[in-house]
């Protein structure tokens, strides 16, 4: 099944109203005219494999956190579907889209505001255990999902479901798969660096086992010692667990390291779609040649640097 | 233009520690040039970097040696009110986050303008005006009479990225000292200010300390590079020098941790370990716990800065 379709998305749209003024709004209501608005996203349609990791492109305002937050229901999209696994994502509802999320979850951009400060690094992981409502099952050694059912709701609610029923070994070994310490379990998030924090980060998102993973802007705030680390990690994980990945940078040299295949956003279009061996060679938009232009001259020395005389 | 002197200074930590967070730094910016310091968080760059103007709060210093020198005037002994003429109008500030940084309930305009006023009284504001303007000019920013009555938040990231460039340039002063002022912005729109910015230091005869993790973008900008790690320099000497011949052994590691953008696909390499923490007192070479050529006696004394090449130092026992 090497060539199976685990996320497939077509003809996606999202759009935001601009309106800056609440006399605009009036107006507006009064002419029945239709609000100005803003194409985020554009009739993108694009499909992820398993084990694969998508690289999407594209500088600030193109589009593609939207994308990101439209595929985890954190905005509404306004046309087009999305399928994970063959299940309906953006028509799911109520326990239907928490099954659907148990197998997609996403890896934020900043370790420092994407964790809560109160909690435990136990309580972290927990969290996503207690609201999937899954249970730690000693004959298989895996997470089995409890039928949520009106009793498990009302413990839920109260705080006291799952807490006993995860043992502790289980959450060790979780983080040490990412690579921390397992005494870590115990300790706020203040007192881990910022590549520790998102080493958490990484494994709050795959303590549910999902089958796809986000990642938007996951090396952005880091140093780049840091930065690499992390993007090995990713990896190891990808070829571990066979997990496929969306993985969103503005930064050409990342992505292209860490994807199989690449999406250039721009406007909220997709303006080129090819390998990631050939981004260098084959990309043809006017626009993916600026933003190739722009980081090869970053990374690979520069061109600028002499506008003096001396040289 | 700025000398820095057998630096130290000495942090108190949370609960009474003392953190010693720069040791010993030699440092030199010459007239029209650029000085890059690249560090990792927590290596004491922007501790160096607040430290120049005396920006480090008096309640949480233990102790400071050395001495900091701007245009041959003593900075380390200023009192706040010598250093309040300095600040802005000798030496402009670039920060990194322009967000933070700018006031938001105050118009583009009012946000330069404020720098001129804190140094002289008697300017019209026509004149004002005039110089907000130019300033603005200068860093890039196109058609800036339009926006001089813009909010923070009704700047695109780049404008606000440029405006806090035109702040630091709206004095003409003669050292610019920017933070990480091109962090997490796209690539495109790094090139444009990293141009603007270069375009000031050889027109304007301007010199600048530009402190950046990122070993590709000091490249780009820098005439000379000093490597910093946990508060000790490592290697310094001019930009070529440094990324085609690195010598000390961290900096070779920061170059193959950069990702490249190459035909051949390879993951950058990271480095192993994380960054001791000041307080730990290490009596060898600060980098001996994450070396791959660590012998004994790198673990025993710290090696000093010395000179292998034309104004190339390195501060390894191995070479």
């Amino acid at each position: 099944m090497e060539d199976e379709e685990i996320l497939k998305v077509s003809h996606l749209c999202k759009s935001f109203v601009v309106e800056k003024k609440i006399s605009d709004k009036i107006k507006r209501l009064i002419t029945k005219q239709n609000p100005e608005s803003i194409k985020a996203l554009n009739d993108v349609s694009f499909s992820v494999k398993r084990g694969e990791i998508l690289g999407i492109l594209g500088e600030s305002g193109s589009g593609k956190s939207t994308l990101a937050r439209v595929l985890m229901g954190i905005h509404k999209a306004d046309f087009g579907e999305a399928y994970l696994l063959g299940r309906d994502i953006l028509g799911a509802k109520d326990l239907e889209k928490l099954a659907v999320y148990r197998d997609m979850q996403m890896i934020f951009q900043d370790p420092f505001s994407s964790l809560d400060p109160r909690m435990t690094v136990k309580q972290i992981l927990l969290e996503p255990l207690k609201i999937h409502q899954l249970v730690y099952d000693d004959k298989t050694g895996s997470l089995v999902h409890q039928e949520p059912n009106i009793e498990n709701i009302f413990k839920l609610k109260n705080n006291i479901f799952l807490n006993k029923n995860v043992p502790d070994f289980f959450l060790k070994d979780a983080l040490k798969e990412v690579g921390l310490s397992p005494d870590s379990l115990n300790k706020y998030p203040s007192e881990f660096s910022g590549g520790q924090r998102q080493r958490i980060g990484i494994c709050r998102a795959l303590i549910l086992n999902p089958k796809l993973i986000i990642a938007d802007e996951a090396v952005s705030a880091l140093d780049v010692s840091v930065q690499a680390q992390i993007l090995e990690l990713l990896m190891e994980l990808k070829k571990k667990r066979g997990l496929s990945m969306i993985f969103i940078s503005h930064d050409v040299a990342v992505v292209r390291q860490i994807s199989d295949r690449i999406i250039l956003l721009y406007h909220g279009e997709i303006v080129e779609e090819l390998p990631a061996d050939k981004l260098l060679t084959d990309a043809k938009h006017e626009y993916s040649k600026k933003l190739l232009n722009a980081a090869l001259s970053l990374r690979e020395g520069c061109d600028f640097k002499f506008i003096d005389t001396k040289v | 233009m700025l000398k820095i002197e057998n630096y130290s200074i000495v942090l108190k930590g949370s609960d009474g520690r003392s953190l010693p967070v720069l040791e010993n730094i030699n440092l030199e910016v010459a007239d029209g040039t650029c000085l890059g310091i690249a560090g990792e968080s927590g290596s004491g760059k922007s501790v160096m970097a607040m430290s120049i103007v005396g920006l480090i709060p008096k309640a949480s210093i233990n102790n400071i040696s050395g001495h900091i020198f701007i245009d041959s005037k003593e900075t380390t002994n200023a009192t706040e009110d010598e250093l309040n003429k300095i600040r802005g109008k000798e030496v402009g500030f670039v920060f990194q986050e322009p967000m933070t940084a700018m006031n938001p309930l105050m118009k583009l305009q009012e946000q330069i303008d404020e720098v001129i006023y804190a140094h002289e009284s008697n300017v019209t504001p026509k004149e004002a005006k005039a110089r907000v303007i130019d300033a603005l000019t200068r860093a890039g920013f196109k058609e800036p009479e339009k926006f001089l009555d813009s909010y923070p938040h009704q700047l695109s990231g780049g404008m606000r990225q440029r405006a806090m460039i035109a702040m630091a340039l709206v004095m003409k002063p003669n050292l610019i000292i920017a933070d990480e002022p091109t962090t997490a912005i796209d690539a495109e729109l790094q090139i444009q200010l990293l141009r603007e910015l270069r375009k000031q230091i050889v027109e304007q005869h301007l010199s600048m300390l530009f402190i950046s993790h990122d070993l590709g973008v000091l490249r780009s900008i820098s005439d000379e590079i000093a490597i910093l790690y946990c508060g000790n320099l490592l290697e310094k000497g001019p930009t070529k020098e440094i990324i085609n011949n690195p010598q000390h052994p961290y900096t070779c590691d920061l170059i193959s941790a950069l990702p490249r953008l190459v035909q051949e696909r390879k993951l950058p390499q990271p480095i192993i370990g994380t960054l001791p923490s000041p307080d730990e007192k290490l009596s060898g070479c600060v980098y001996a716990d994450r070396c791959k050529i660590a012998t004994n006696n790198c673990y025993n004394s710290r090696p000093e800065l010395k000179k292998i090449g034309d104004s190339h130092f390195v501060a390894c026992w191995h070479k």
